[in-house]
């Protein structure tokens, strides 16, 4: 299986790409603070970054109470790891690929105990063979206009369940954190080609679900 | 729908995708522009991908204006100081054993550190197999402690972990005794036998009907904690 907080690791000396990272030189300082013993230092990335890595973690899980677990999880694994951070990359961007790596072990552990099977590669091919475009029906009417805002996010929040891993990540780092194709390439270490790609049919699935719901 | 054609139609997806994502070259922006102007269909699929990011993204935008971080910040505390090495005692002990148990399993603090010290000896100390193998030791014990005389032989706390397995009872269904009685009401739980292997404790459970299966309970707090490096 592979380790996603290894992942991280190759990730993470990639250099800085992550959007909205705070001042990486006060950032910096408080790390070396923090990994000296300073409680306080390590508190002040906690309240810096709190609400960044909260929405990054809701964006999986879809809930606040485990969302916060995640937040509470991954400055853990932080603070545990501040002697390895070797600074090629901002703090932000380390920490934000824990936090990404801490939700899809989540995920991974929640599927794993529905027994559920989540084929990557199966939910490709489905979006390849589709003949029908990514969010419009065989009847022309699109599902999301049927819907009024509140409800297609409920919807959305079950159907985006059903999707893989990697599909539910790229669509948080896209529609969440807002990072651009060049940025995702670097974080997901994939080519930008395959970035576009791979939105589009995690894009497909989740509309494809989501017509599932709508016509249960 | 030929293969070819829909090709073509996923592609146009794609970069209507792009298009809205502000990704595309100047030149394939306009051409995609002039595409959406006379088709109906593109049209459709870009007022759907508009909606759908937007249902994607409001709820988590709503939720984290509104989170509260009351507590979390003690919590992230206590995690830190629960890391492994930090505390004799980083494994909860289970609250499904019984709670003379539980009294017996953290009042033995050298039995834990022996216990750990053999952990890291035989395993090389990973932290997601010492998590696991802690939890084992405690029901393991904890069972133990249980057993009749004749099966307390020898302290355990003076076992190896393999000899703590060889002494546990084999599982042969419903026993004549059972060895403990861990948990209440529906949940009550008749332990028959414990053993462990890595990772994993496994519980014969018997209840109102003695063909139940066998419970695995699997301690999995950090199943990946290796390779946090770099940056």
């Amino acid at each position: 299986m592979k380790d996603p907080v290894n992942t991280a690791s190759a990730q993470a000396s990639r250099p800085d790409v992550v959007a909205g990272a705070g001042t990486p030189e006060g950032d910096a300082r408080l790390v070396e603070a923090a990994r000296s013993g300073d409680q306080r230092a390590f508190r002040a990335l906690f309240e810096r970054y709190q609400r960044k890595v909260f929405s990054i973690a809701y964006g999986f899980v879809r809930n606040p109470e485990d969302a916060m677990d995640l937040v509470q999880e991954a400055f853990v694994k932080v603070h545990r790891h501040l002697d390895t951070f070797q600074g090629n990359s901002s703090f932000y961007t380390w920490l934000y690929r824990i936090t990404v790596n801490v939700a899809i072990d989540r995920i991974r552990r929640e599927r794993n105990k529905r027994s559920v099977e989540y084929d990557d590669g199966r939910a490709h091919e489905s979006a390849a063979e589709s003949e029908t475009p990514v969010v419009s029906t065989s009847t022309g009417v699109s599902p999301l206009r049927a819907l009024r805002q509140k409800e297609l996010a409920q919807k959305i929040d079950e159907a985006s369940k059903k999707l893989s891993p990697a599909h539910m990540e790229i669509l948080v780092l896209r529609e969440v954190d807002g990072l651009s194709y060049e940025e995702l390439a670097e974080v997901l270490d994939i080519p930008k080609g395959t970035v576009m790609s791979r939105l589009f049919h995690a894009r497909h699935n989740l509309a494809k679900h989501l017509k599932d719901y709508l016509e249960e | 729908m030929k293969q070819e054609q829909r090709d073509h139609r996923n592609h146009v997806s794609e970069l209507l995708g792009a298009w809205l994502d502000g990704e595309l070259s100047e030149a394939e922006a306009a051409a995609v522009e002039a595409e959406v102007a006379t088709c109906a269909a593109c049209q459709e699929e870009v007022e759907g991908l508009v909606a759908l990011r937007e249902a994607f993204r409001e709820p988590v935008i709503a939720a984290a204006q509104t989170a509260s971080f009351d507590g979390v910040w003690e919590r992230i505390e206590a995690g830190i100081a629960a890391r492994p090495g930090a505390s004799l005692s980083p494994v909860p002990v289970p609250e499904v054993l019984p709670d003379a148990v539980r009294r017996a399993a953290v009042e033995q603090p050298s039995l834990w550190e022996r216990l750990r010290a053999a952990w890291s000896t035989v395993f090389g100390g990973q932290p997601v197999m010492a998590a696991a193998f802690a939890a084992a030791v405690v029901v393991a014990v904890a069972v133990a402690l249980l057993l009749p005389d004749g099966s307390k032989d020898k302290a355990a706390g003076e076992r190896g972990p393999a000899e703590i397995s060889a002494a546990s009872p084999a599982k042969s269904g419903r026993p004549q005794e059972p060895v403990g009685v861990a948990g209440g009401g529906d949940n009550r739980a008749w332990i028959s036998a414990v053993e462990y292997t890595r990772g994993t404790v496994i519980i014969d459970q018997i209840q109102d009907d003695p063909s139940e299966p066998t419970i695995v309970w699997h301690y999995d707090d950090e199943p990946v904690d290796s390779g946090v490096q770099g940056g």
